[in-house]
């Protein structure tokens, strides 16, 4: 079952997030802690790719830490998903652990992205993101989660 | 992993992207450069202004150029050395936004040199006298600039040579400055 | 007069002008219509001031069309469209194609007026990427297509005013000629021509 989306910038910023199945003590519909959560997943996906960083080998012609996009993060209750662009947005799902593999799926939703948000002439920048108050990826997105099996359980 | 030239992941991006006419490209672009010279007072501001829309444009061009590529070419590697970056600009960006390619001459490893004998921007423009020092085609800079920022390379573009000024090609110098740290920003930061 | 010492330089006029088969990709024009767009609304209050100032942009580029067509079309049969519906199907069929790679959907006479007439377009170019954030309300960034269109009827002295509406989620774009349009016609009509 697919439980939350959320889309983020390179510095951290939430551009967009979204539930498609609240979980039991979920903060649906309490705005602080909502936001609390929205750091908290950011926080996590950031220090683990920080901290894989340093762990990983060097590249023994440039000397530099190999990159390593952090992919899935299981746990006996979830999954997180996350898929990140060259550019810096961080697309993350949150699952049931049935749920292997989002990555295909995760650069589909970062097509739809590129097409809905990205070049939409009356969606605003913001400081380097996109101020995103844009029915059409949310209701695309939708779509195409809903299709993913697994989605409803 | 099979090696595909960049020039042929160029050519196969065209043949799938949708396309348009470039007059109505060029006409546009006029129109904007136009409305621009009549807001503002003088032809650096316009200038300005042209980079600063480049650098928007460019933001949102690489990542379509990203998911593009990718799906295109998968053993594509992602870009180590700028010298890369310059042959995929010259190679596959310019041809997948603006069905041309250019040329590319690497001066060192930090800087190269991109030539165009055309320039779809300003194929009916000549810039006149009065208008001394309008770099018409500055927006391509702004773009050079802003694609490049997003994943997280700084650098600086500026033409040597441009046609709508009488040269015989548009030359833009492309000098990197560093590379970006990744970071949090203040609106994460900030608790 | 040229500037700069370029050696084997051309001006612009001896440069061929061209069929107008040369290609830039949708992107590549939805990325610079969207700076145009973006300039515009970081200038107005309303969205009426965004698609009047969208639609003024469009007439520059119409009437310079015009002429782009009229110069590649003389060589072969200089004619020169006097009358009404021979100019909206010149810019329903032979410019629509040329621009947009296809005919416009249709192209009807409205029942509302004797000097109203709607081409259907079901997806302007303009629209390609577009999706209306919920604050914009009723945006129709086609308003553009619509300054296109009357710069091309009014650069072929055709006075005019045209509008981008969406009817049923497809863009038709509304014309309605001024007074003076429908008397000449109506004198062409009792000359017989």
């Amino acid at each position: 079952m697919i439980y939350s989306f959320y889309v983020y910038r390179r510095d951290g910023v939430c551009l967009f997030k979204t539930t498609y199945h609240s979980v039991d003590g979920d903060v649906e519909g309490d705005p602080e802690a909502e936001d609390e959560r929205e750091k908290l997943v950011f926080g996590m996906a950031f220090s683990l790719k920080e901290l894989i960083g340093q762990l990983s080998p060097m590249d023994g012609s440039t000397g530099q830490q190999i990159d390593c996009p952090l992919g899935t993060v299981k746990t006996k209750s979830s999954t997180m998903h996350t898929y990140e662009t060259l550019t810096g947005f961080r697309f993350i799902v949150y699952t049931d652990p049935s749920i292997n593999t989002m990555q295909h799926h995760l650069q589909a939703i970062y097509r739809i992205w590129v097409d809905k948000v990205v070049k939409s002439p009356l969606v605003k920048q913001k400081g380097g993101g996109y101020d995103i108050s844009d029915t059409e990826f949310e209701r695309q997105a939708k779509e195409y989660f809903e299709k993913v099996p697994g989605f409803q359980r | 992993m099979s090696k595909v030239p960049l020039s042929r992941t160029g050519d196969i991006v065209w043949s799938r992207t949708s396309k348009t006419n470039s007059e109505l490209f060029t006409l546009t672009y006029g129109v904007l450069v136009a409305q621009l010279l009549r807001d503002f007072e003088g032809v650096e501001e316009v200038n300005r202004e042209l980079r600063r829309m480049g650098r928007n444009i460019g933001v949102r061009l690489i990542d379509e150029y990203l998911s593009k590529v990718s799906l295109a070419s998968p053993s594509t590697p992602p870009c180590t050395a700028f010298r890369q970056t310059g042959d995929s600009i010259a190679k596959v960006a310019f041809k997948m936004f603006l069905g041309i390619t250019c040329d590319i001459t690497h001066t060192t490893d930090k800087k190269f040199v991109l030539t165009l004998t055309e320039n779809p921007l300003s194929t009916f423009v000549e810039v006149p006298p009065s208008r001394e020092g309008l770099s018409y085609a500055e927006i391509l800079n702004g773009v050079i600039e802003g694609a490049l920022g997003a994943v997280s390379l700084r650098v600086k573009s500026k033409f040597m040579k441009q046609i709508e000024r009488g040269d015989d090609v548009t030359e833009i110098v492309v000098e990197m400055i560093e590379r970006i740290k990744d970071g949090v920003g203040e609106g994460y930061k900030d608790e | 007069m040229l500037h700069t010492s370029g050696t084997t330089q051309k001006h612009p006029l001896d440069r061929p002008i061209g069929k107008g088969k040369g290609e830039v990709s949708l992107s590549a024009f939805c990325l610079l219509y969207s700076e145009l767009v973006q300039y515009h609304q970081s200038r107005v209050e309303s969205i009426a001031d965004l698609e009047m100032n969208l639609n003024n942009s469009g007439v520059d580029v119409g009437i310079r069309i015009l002429e782009l067509y009229s110069h590649r079309e003389n060589g072969k049969s200089p004619k020169r469209e006097i009358r009404v519906l021979g100019i909206l199907q010149f810019l329903a069929t032979t410019m629509w194609k040329s621009l947009f790679g296809k005919n416009a959907d249709s192209l009807e006479k409205s029942v509302e007026g004797e000097n109203e007439y709607m081409i259907h377009e079901k997806d302007p170019i303009t629209n390609t990427f577009v999706s209306v954030p919920r604050d914009m309300g009723a945006v129709n960034v086609a308003a553009y297509i619509a300054g296109i269109i009357r710069g091309v009827l009014e650069g072929a002295n055709f006075p005019c005013e045209v509008t981008a509406h969406f009817v049923e989620e497809k863009t038709v774009f509304l014309v309605k000629f001024k007074k003076e349009v429908m008397q000449r016609e109506a004198a062409f009509e009792q000359a017989g021509r």
